[in-house]
């Protein structure tokens, strides 16, 4: 069995069974690394000696009969703005270096308790301000299906080195879609919780009213156990929904009627590619032969048209509350890139944004009655093929702007609107790169969206194949 | 009525105080312009007896359905 390429969950399962030991998956994890981290750059930092240290210690605790977490022994790694007391984490910027944080993120402590073994650092677009996933100051993380393309961001190290198979979960965080599209580009699972269901205690905030933090994995079922661990109520958040904790992997067994599917039309199928086009409709097709309903959804398309320019107003905003004092003080050790973006928050007037948050409500309200007659929604991540590095490159003013929107706009509106979300591999295109899809669900409605996802995976081999290399 | 980039000059130095190069300057409105759009685009459906936090409440009461 190669362990490197196994999924989340059969490789937990096998260290808990004693079929391999958390030692012989993490070796074979580093071996893979060393081969590919140089052509990737999907890490930051590295911890090889502390990662076989922890593997030893949940090997030594199995044989001693403790109680054995269900992430036991796993190794994993995550962008690089999750904290954890006395490391330093980058969060893409050379303006934190040598800065150690004091805290630990819950999520962090969450998986530490569950047993996963933390290997290193992913990297990420500065201050995760940026959908396309590279970073001035870092090597060029490069797409994990070829090399010429962009990886996505801005949890752009945690899609590639998911994608890539080096190693079996990541977190990311998602404002606008970072953790949907580096995980549709790169050919893995990634899931938007429902905004409030995974506490951001201890995460780097880019705009605390749209920021969420959530798993991207190798399979739905991989994704739905992180879900298990790190979902909860948090004290130490105050966004935080008090929704119980656990049971979405226990639900993707359990009899339930099959979800009911809208294919969305309106706004979501504007200027689709022919190619992702294709892909959309064929996904759809594998969920009506895996028994789902799929009926075509008419949405508010002038609504989400809103909502799309409405979310930027709110990101930036809140974005530039954030750094004011930093900007002030250091704007040069920003990369001019992210400097540009953050300059239009600074100059946003305060009544626009409170009128962009005080609309919120009204929005769900009318989105959820569009949904009212199914249970989650399908539609593309992504408009357009993955783009190349060359082609997002070297942007200013409204290209830049356009290259944004291009990359964002059918995920970002469902940030601003808190709903959660599945991203799923489906399919590739003519140069063989990754094709996806989204399923969004409504507030809370994470087990259906994982439900689909599975039984969609069920039908499809595409989550199983490898990319050039692997 | 479009925004223009003294305005922003003058903003940036009773304000933020931020480095901004003549270029930037330049460069700016397009995207301000487009944050004001959108704003004014909205503000008619903002209703007088709402605030922000409507919006957790009915996400919360949702998610306690689902």
């Amino acid at each position: 069995m190669n362990w490197a390429a196994a999924s989340l969950t059969e490789t937990a399962d096998a260290i808990r069974s004693g079929r391999v030991t958390a030692r012989a998956v993490l070796e074979e994890v580093l071996e893979r690394i060393a081969a590919r981290d140089p052509h990737l750059a999907c890490f930051v930092a590295l911890d090889a000696a502390g990662a076989r240290r922890a593997a030893d210690a949940a090997d030594a605790g199995r044989a001693a009969g403790q109680p054995l977490g269900p992430l036991h022994g796993v190794p994993m790694a995550h962008k690089d703005m999750v904290y954890r007391a006395g490391r330093v984490s980058g969060c893409g910027s050379r303006l934190r270096d040598g800065m150690a944080r004091m805290e630990t993120a819950t999520v962090l402590d969450r998986l530490d308790a569950a047993g996963a073994i933390e290997i290193g650092q992913l990297a990420m677009v500065e201050f995760a301000m940026g959908p396309h996933g590279y970073n001035a100051n870092y090597p060029q993380c490069r797409n994990a299906w070829n090399h010429d393309h962009i990886p996505c961001g801005s949890s752009s190290g945690s899609g590639v080195a998911v994608g890539a198979r080096l190693v079996h979960a990541a977190l990311g965080s998602d404002t606008g879609g970072s953790i949907r599209c580096p995980a549709a580009v790169n050919g893995v699972v990634g899931l938007l919780p429902t905004y409030g269901r995974v506490s951001r205690h201890g995460v780097m905030p880019m705009s605390f009213s749209l920021d969420v933090v959530g798993p991207l994995a190798r399979t739905v079922r991989d994704a739905a156990r992180m879900l298990d661990v790190i979902a909860g109520p948090d004290p130490l958040d105050a966004t935080s929904l008090d929704l119980p904790a656990g049971g979405f992997e226990a639900a993707l067994d359990a009899p339930a009627p099959p979800p009911r599917i809208g294919l969305a039309r309106g706004y979501f199928d504007e200027g689709l590619h022919p190619e992702v086009a294709w892909g959309l409709d064929a996904a759809a097709e594998e969920f009506r032969r895996a028994g789902l309903a799929v009926e075509e959804v008419r949405l508010p398309a002038d609504l989400l048209h809103e909502v799309a320019e409405l979310h930027p107003l709110v990101m930036k905003a809140e974005g530039a509350a954030n750094h004011l004092a930093q900007m002030r003080a250091a704007e040069a050790r920003y990369t001019q890139e992210v400097g540009h973006r953050l300059h239009a928050g600074f100059f946003i007037p305060a009544v626009d944004y409170i009128q962009a948050l005080k609309l919120r409500a009204d929005y769900l309200r009318q989105m959820l009655a569009a949904m009212a007659g199914v249970d989650l929604l399908l539609a593309p991540v992504l408009a357009i093929p993955v783009p190349t590095i060359a082609e997002t490159t070297g942007k200013r003013g409204r290209d830049y702007l356009d290259m944004v929107v291009a990359l964002t706009r059918n995920t970002k509106v469902v940030n601003y609107l808190g709903l959660p979300a599945l991203s799923l591999p489906a399919g590739f295109d003519a140069r063989g790169l990754p094709l996806a899809v989204q399923l969004i669900g409504r507030p809370g409605g994470e087990a259906v969206l994982l439900r689909a996802g599975e039984a969609y995976q069920r039908r499809t081999d595409w989550h199983r194949r490898l990319p050039p290399g692997g | 009525m479009t925004i223009p980039p003294e305005l922003v000059r003058l903003w940036n130095a009773a304000h933020p105080r931020l480095a901004l190069t003549e270029a930037r300057l330049a460069e700016l409105p397009v995207e301000l312009q487009q944050l004001r759009a959108a704003a004014e685009a909205a503000r008619g459906r903002v209703a007088f007896d709402t605030e922000p936090s409507a919006f957790r409440r009915l996400l919360a009461e949702t998610a306690k359905r689902s």
